[in-house]
């Protein structure tokens, strides 16, 4: 009969184009996992990209409010030793958020 | 160690989006009473309901993922009320905004016999809002926001959304004086 024939082709139909809706929608998915690792900033090395997204993900308005302390590079004395164990040899340097 | 949940989060939330727009603009095609040839009514019905299910695993997806992110960490409280986070609170309260709507969405759809079809299609205009609400949260707290790829993306769903309205307020306009 044609009308069981057409509603039969709209099932058909509606259940091919769930599927392809499924497999699209996985395989864009895993797409864009690759994509996401790929264009976030700072993935030169996977290690660093937790800390370039810590800075990445501060909130416009509060980075207007950081601001750099003064920073302070203690000298090394020349009467110690250049040993890195005495904590001394290389330069220090300090700085404070606020 | 590679963040693989904020890739997730990330690629989901996508996907998500992609899904609730398709599945606003067939439900435009079919409240316009669109004929597409070879497409009864119930078939593009369940493709339409289809897109939204399906929109609704990758949102869970999204929060999921987001759930266990380490970095950023995001308590219960934060996923549940809008604008309790901390970062981008007003852009990602719209995230919990929307996702709030479609569970709305969903439970009405499911409670349609109940409530009546003109109670239930009110209710099912609140996909809209659902619509516009992830897409002020994908572009004002998506990551990936200032990629052309996505910035395409969004034109081209804001385009098409924008389009079929016009498309089905014209159905309506001429609909109305052919029943007076």
């Amino acid at each position: 009969m044609p009308k069981d024939s057409r509603i039969e082709t709209g099932r058909r139909r509606a259940l091919a184009a769930k599927r392809a809706l499924a497999l699209v929608a996985a395989s864009g998915f895993v797409a864009l996992l690759g994509v996401a690792r790929y264009t976030h900033p700072g993935t030169a090395s996977s290690s660093t990209s937790h800390s370039s997204r810590s800075l990445a993900g501060v909130d416009s308005s509060s980075r207007g409010s950081l601001t750099l302390g003064g920073g302070s590079v203690a000298s090394p004395s020349p009467s110690t030793g250049s040993s890195p164990s005495s904590g001394l040899a290389a330069p220090q340097v300090q700085t404070a958020t606020s | 160690m590679i963040p693989v949940d904020w890739y997730a989060a990330r690629a989901a939330g996508i996907v998500a989006y992609a899904l609730i727009t398709l599945s606003v603009l067939v439900g435009l095609l079919l409240s316009g009473r669109a004929k597409p040839k070879g497409w009864p009514a119930f078939a593009v019905t369940d493709v339409h309901r289809f897109a939204g299910i399906l929109a609704g695993v990758f949102v869970g997806i999204h929060v999921f993922a987001l759930s266990l992110d380490t970095v950023m960490p995001i308590s219960l409280t934060q996923l549940l009320v809008p604008g309790a986070a901390h970062y981008r609170p007003f852009w990602v309260g719209m995230g919990t905004v929307a996702g709030e709507l479609l569970i709305a969405v969903a439970v009405t759809t499911r409670l349609k016999k109940w409530l009546g079809f003109a109670r239930w299609k009110r209710w099912h205009y609140l996909g809209f809002a659902v619509w516009l609400a992830s897409t002020a949260h994908g572009i004002g707290a998506g990551t990936d926001t200032n990629e052309h790829w996505l910035r395409l993306l969004y034109v081209c769903a804001v385009g098409s959304v924008a389009a079929a309205t016009v498309w089905r307020l014209g159905r309506s306009a001429v609909a109305v004086p052919a029943r007076s």
